[in-house]
């Protein structure tokens, strides 16, 4: 998922301190992913309630967000729409992929093999309608705000960073770059650590910023040359991109070429002049508010603990930190008041 | 450049109080007195420091100079000397590092080497301050500690009677009422209120120190201007709210 071209692209680590006062456009499809394929128990089974509902997204969002109203960030969530025709192929192969491991987390499973098992339920993760449905809700509940974004969420959570509406959009791919966002901040809805994939190994994973401005300087390129640097690497809008290219060889073909679509365009059979122009214009909209409220106490206890079998003192001990985040304020920064030049 | 200072007492507790919010900056040093402009490196608050030459015991500076500090090494150096030593400021002769000379029984000389600063052009805000308020600075910093009981922030309010310094929390309110007779001056046009983090503001109050008077502009919602004055000495700083919602 997401455009390959991390090796090429300068990151700093940064403190979660660092990133006080912000408000963020997080991609919320991304975070509910990110949660459903980590939140899950030893053989690779999502948290459950006793109706065998997925609650895996609600814990995730609902502690992870106070975590993060904690830090003093004020966090926006920004859903999908209707995603463009020419992702089809790339959402076909994801199905394809998440059937081939449900089958081989059973066949895991039925061997005994947990830690096997578990590897390939995460693959298996599967982001629904009905579980969507639920984070909205509970963030509305919660009094955090949510964007509806006519297509993808990444363009429009970078187009509420232009407009200067939020300081920064939060993802683990790099697409919200090529969709322009001037800040982008990844590893911010993963919690502490992480375990090495195969070891019994936990690193400490910290926020990361991307600055484009930074990226585009480093590689001594334009924002439309980093989008057909990605799309010659392959982005979802046409998984693979062009045999045999990867990221260095792409950078050096965009310096080059003025078009450099024009070599390969007979062999793709899909329009990568289209693709280039959707990241340039995405569809977005103006038809959003952001406004942090207090929670709805009683409406959160009802939807997470009679719902779905939360632990009623541990969402009431979340509720009153949340609480607590929502009357401290937020810190701004003497920039607000700076005289405009 | 050579600069005494017949006691260490003021800049030991503004570059104390300095280095708590920022990490460098660039010292001004001019044939009039010594300067410095710098924000923490999380853009919340900005310090204005003016020293007059009439501060020192002797001032000798021909031209405009730039010295890049890195504040917590000079904090380390001025902690060594105690409230009473004299202090001198000079430059080493390749003008690659600040030489601080303590003098009491014993003459110790330390060497601080400048660093780059990157430039960054500090403009201060034009802001609409609706009181202003000068008390002794301890009636403040006894208030915020106060408030430190049950909070983590603070909220600062004028009326045309009192100045309040109030905090709520799940363990309880508390208010401190300053009547405006016991002000030094106290000039409300309307009343107002802001909201600030105590955590910034007892690093402010660290400078209480150096200052016979504090001098407070508060305005709703705007950051607030902190004057720390002593003779031939401003140390300024503006420190941004924290806005609920």
């Amino acid at each position: 998922m997401g455009v390959p071209i991390g090796e090429l692209i300068p990151k700093k680590e940064i403190e979660i301190e660092n990133l006080n006062g912000r408000k963020i456009a997080i991609d919320a499809f991304n975070a509910v992913y990110q949660f459903l394929s980590t939140i899950r128990q030893r053989d690779g089974t999502p948290l459950m309630d006793s109706k065998g509902r997925i609650t895996s997204h609600l814990s995730g969002l609902f502690y992870r967000t106070i975590n993060l109203m904690e830090a003093g960030i004020k966090p926006a969530y920004v859903f999908d729409g209707k995603p463009p025709e020419f992702k089809k192929k790339e959402l076909e192969m994801r199905e394809k992929a998440r059937e081939e491991a449900k089958v081989k987390w059973e066949e895991a499973l039925a061997a005994g093999e947990l830690e096997e098992a578990k590897k390939y339920a995460q693959r298996a993760t599967k982001v629904n309608e009905q579980l969507i449905n639920d984070a909205k809700k509970l963030l509305e509940l919660m009094g955090i705000p949510w964007v509806q974004a006519p297509s993808e969420g990444e363009a429009q959570a970078a187009y509420m960073v232009l407009k200067g509406n939020v300081w920064a959009s939060a993802s683990q791919d790099y697409d919200s770059l090529l969709f322009g966002t001037p800040r982008l901040v990844r590893n911010l809805t993963i919690t502490g650590r992480r375990k090495l994939p195969g070891k019994d190994i936990y690193v400490e994973i910290k926020p990361e910023l991307i600055v484009l401005e930074e990226v585009l300087k480093e590689l001594k390129i334009t924002r439309e040359k980093l989008i057909e640097l990605a799309i010659l690497v392959g982005t979802d809008y046409n998984p693979g991109g062009i045999k045999g290219i990867g990221p260095k060889k792409a950078l050096e073909i965009v310096k080059y070429k003025k078009d450099p679509f024009a070599l390969y365009i007979k062999h793709s059979d899909v329009d990568l002049y289209a693709i280039k122009e959707f990241f340039l214009n995405p569809p977005v909209t103006d038809e959003y508010k952001l406004e942090w409220k207090m929670p709805d106490e009683e409406g959160v206890l009802k939807f997470l603990c009679d719902e779905h079998d939360f632990s009623e003192e541990r969402v009431k001990n979340g509720l009153q930190r949340l609480k607590k985040a929502v009357r401290a304020g937020r810190q701004f920064t003497l920039e607000s008041w700076f005289v405009k030049r | 450049m050579r600069l005494v200072l017949s006691d260490a007492k003021v800049l030991k507790s503004i570059v104390d109080t300095l280095s708590n919010l920022i990490d460098e900056a660039k010292l001004v040093v001019s044939p009039e007195g010594i300067s410095l402009r710098a924000m923490d490196p999380g853009h919340v608050a900005l310090a204005d420091l003016n020293m007059s030459k009439v501060a020192f015991e002797e001032y000798h500076v021909e031209s405009n100079l730039e010295l890049g500090i890195d504040f917590d090494r000079l904090n380390t150096i001025l902690k060594r000397a105690g409230s009473s030593d004299k202090i001198e400021l000079s430059l080493s002769e390749d003008a690659s590092a600040l030489i601080i000379t303590i003098r009491n029984s014993a003459m110790r000389r330390f060497d601080l080497p400048l660093i780059d600063v990157s430039e960054e052009e500090l403009r201060i805000p034009q802001l609409d301050f609706l009181a202003e308020v000068e008390v002794d600075p301890k009636i403040l910093s006894e208030g915020i500690k106060d408030a430190e009981i049950v909070s983590d922030h603070v909220t600062l309010k004028c009326d045309s009677e009192n100045l309040y310094i109030s905090a709520s929390g799940d363990l309880g309110n508390v208010e401190v009422k300053v009547s405006k007779e016991r002000a030094l001056n106290f000039e409300v046009s309307e009343p107002c209120k802001s909201m600030f983090s105590i955590e910034y503001l007892k690093d402010m109050l660290k400078a209480v120190d150096a200052a016979s008077t504090i001098r407070l502009h508060l305005g709703t919602d705007i950051p607030m201007r902190l004057d720390f004055l002593a003779e031939g000495v401003k140390l300024d700083f503006l420190l941004a709210p924290r806005i609920e919602g």
